[in-house]
Parts: structure tokens; C-alpha cells; sequence
């Protein structure tokens, strides 16, 4: 056996044909499928956060405490934007097709990743610092006890330390990896 | 292609019947018999989604080549520690004599990077370097470098440096 004689080894190889018919109804099926998915997905997500914006906005309006009106305040503006940020940005992890040539591909892959990173560890200004804020001055702005605001802000600042922990983990134990192996591949071209 | 497209549908049928065979022996290249089926359908889905953006800028079976490669090195990325193990244990050099060729070429496939089994599995479907080129972005002459490279290191690791 020769390396000329590798592609007739491997043609010579009859897998069974596929039937199209099969091939196209597995297709359409998983397709609409996973159109369903992301759909449900994006309006659960809406549908979550605006249903939050009404209740917020009420208790900013009939809080007598500035503090919890500001944090009120705070969490209306942040159900709205968090969702808007993160469907921006789906968007851009969503749009990865794959039919271009492998390099192209592994570039488009590399700059979703990338963002991907971003967005994780900028978590906490986006994310965390807006709701966690805004929580601790709702709650604590109202509360009558100062030992139990500060009891809930302590439990506030560990529950979203540990997200955060969480979100830094992902990049370096998947993220990291991934765009280092994407370098990789694309300096192999 | 260019000029009239058929329906989506119809030309998702003329490929799986064209490339059908094509596409799973590419799986076979990239994914082991559990998984093959698997990733194979994911071609397809791929395909079939992406088919109604099919501008004709490069032939039909270029393009759906692309996306198969494209997948098959997703599907490769996936599964990382399937791959460190496969080249933790990656052959010995061995005499091809009273072996399954076709055994020795996968054992040979699974051995080499993502880029470059995609590259050995357009060359082993027959595709000319300038194909090949296209479908992965590279130039003729780089993809003939590279082929040249993996049929040194296939030389070396089954028919022994005299030949």
C-alpha cells in the first residue's frame, strides 16, 4: 500500500447511502426544533424581566424610603437592560454560520468565543453590581432592623461573589482553552 | 450553481444523494462509530439550515464540503479529552502487512490535527489541492505543503523510510 493508493482504500469503503428522504425529514424536524428552542428561550427570558419591570417600578413609586426608591430604581432600569444585552449579544453567538471556508469559520469562531469571554467577565458591571446593588437598597432601605439589612447584604455580597466566581471560572477552565486551541488551529493554516 | 437554485428541498436531495456516502466516511475521519451517526445528522441540520443562504459563489458540493468540515472540526473541539487519550495513545510505527488497511487509515486519521485530517479527507474523496483550498482558505500551494507533510509522516509511520 502506497499513499497513492489511500484514496481508492478509503472510497473503496461502501458506507451505506443514506436515504434522502430520511435525511431531509431528520433535518426539517431537528430545525424546527431548535428554532422552537431558541425562541422559547428569548421569551422566557423577556417575559421574565418585563414582568419584573412593573413590579419595581411600583415599589419605587410608593416606597417613602429614598434609598429603597433608588434601588427600586435601579433594578427597573436593569430588567430592561440586562435582557437587551444579553439577546445583543446571543445574537452574536448565534449568527456563527458555517459555510464559509474553515478559516473563515475558525476566525468567526474565535471573535464569538472572544466575546463570549468579555461578557463574562464584565459580569459584574452589567450584572451583578446593578442587581446586587439594587436588592440591598430596596431591601435594606425598607427593612425597620439595621442588623438584618446588613445580614442580607452580607448574604446578598456572598451569593454574588460566588456568581462571579462562577462566571471567572467558565472563562478560564472553557473559554481560555477554546481560543487557545482556535489560535492554534488558525496559525496551523 | 449559479443562476437557478432548485428548492431548498430539492437540492438538499440531489446532495444527500450525491454526497451522502461522502459524508459518512468524512465522520468516520472525525468521530468514532458511536459518535458517527451523531455528527453525520449534524452535517445535514447544518446543512439544510444553511442551505436557503447558498449564493452559488463557489460550487454546490464546495460548499456543503465546508460545512461538513466545519462541523467536524466543531464536533472534534467538543471533545478535547477524547482526543488528548487518543493521542496519549497514538501507534507505534507498524508494518501495514496483515493489517486492515482501511483500520490503519483511520488509526493514521485520528492521529493528525483537526486541519490537517481535513485536509487528508478531501484528498482521500478525491478533491484536487485547489479544492481543497477552498475548502478550507487555503492556497494550492499550501495545501499541497501540507499534504506533502502528511504523506511524509504516513511514510514514516507505516512503509518505513526507504520507500
Amino acid at each position: 500500500m502506497t499513499f497513492e493508493d489511500l484514496p481508492s482504500v478509503w472510497q473503496s469503503d461502501r458506507e451505506r447511502a443514506p436515504d434522502p428522504e430520511a435525511v431531509l425529514a431528520a433535518a426539517v424536524e431537528q430545525s424546527r426544533a431548535l428554532e422552537k428552542t431558541v425562541r422559547g428561550r428569548d421569551r422566557l427570558e423577556t417575559v421574565a424581566s418585563l414582568a419584573m419591570v412593573p413590579l419595581f417600578a411600583a415599589s419605587a413609586a410608593m416606597t417613602t424610603s429614598t434609598v429603597a426608591r433608588t434601588g427600586a430604581v435601579i433594578l427597573t432600569v436593569a430588567c430592561l437592560v440586562i435582557p437587551l444585552r444579553l439577546r445583543a449579544a446571543r445574537l452574536l453567538f448565534d449568527a456563527n454560520g458555517r459555510d464559509g471556508e474553515l478559516r473563515a469559520f475558525l476566525r468567526s469562531e474565535r471573535e464569538r468565543v472572544a466575546a463570549q469571554a468579555r461578557l463574562l467577565r464584565t459580569v459584574l458591571w452589567w450584572y451583578l453590581l446593578p442587581l446586587g446593588v439594587g436588592v440591598v437598597m430596596l431591601f435594606g432601605g425598607g427593612a425597620q432592623s439595621w442588623p438584618l439589612s446588613l445580614g442580607y447584604a452580607a448574604f446578598v455580597t456572598v451569593f454574588y461573589a460566588w456568581l462571579y466566581r462562577l462566571n471567572q471560572r467558565a472563562v478560564a477552565e472553557h473559554l481560555k482553552p477554546r481560543l487557545v486551541e482556535l489560535d492554534s488551529l488558525l496559525s496551523g493554516l | 450553481m449559479k443562476g437557478v437554485m432548485p428548492a431548498p428541498a430539492d437540492a438538499f436531495l440531489e446532495l444527500v444523494r450525491s454526497h451522502g456516502p461522502r459524508l459518512l466516511r468524512l465522520a468516520s475521519g472525525y468521530a468514532r462509530a458511536e459518535d458517527r451517526r451523531d455528527l453525520v445528522q449534524q452535517m445535514w441540520l447544518a446543512i439544510w439550515r444553511a442551505l436557503p443562504g447558498f449564493r452559488g459563489d463557489a460550487a454546490l458540493s464546495t460548499w456543503a464540503y465546508r460545512i461538513a468540515i466545519n462541523t467536524a472540526v466543531s464536533h472534534v473541539r467538543k471533545d478535547v479529552r477524547r482526543r488528548e487519550q487518543a493521542a496519549a495513545s497514538a501507534p507505534e510505527p507498524v508494518a501495514p502487512g496483515g493489517r486492515d488497511e482501511r483500520a490503519i487509515l483511520e488509526e493514521f486519521l485520528e492521529a493528525l490535527g483537526p486541519v490537517d485530517r481535513a485536509a487528508m479527507a478531501l484528498y482521500l474523496e478525491g478533491l484536487a489541492a485547489s479544492d481543497i483550498g477552498a475548502v478550507l482558505g487555503a492556497t494550492e500551494g499550501a495545501v499541497a505543503v501540507r499534504l506533502s507533510r502528511i504523506k511524509a509522516l504516513f511514510k514514516q509511520r507505516y512503509l518505513g523510510s526507504e520507500r
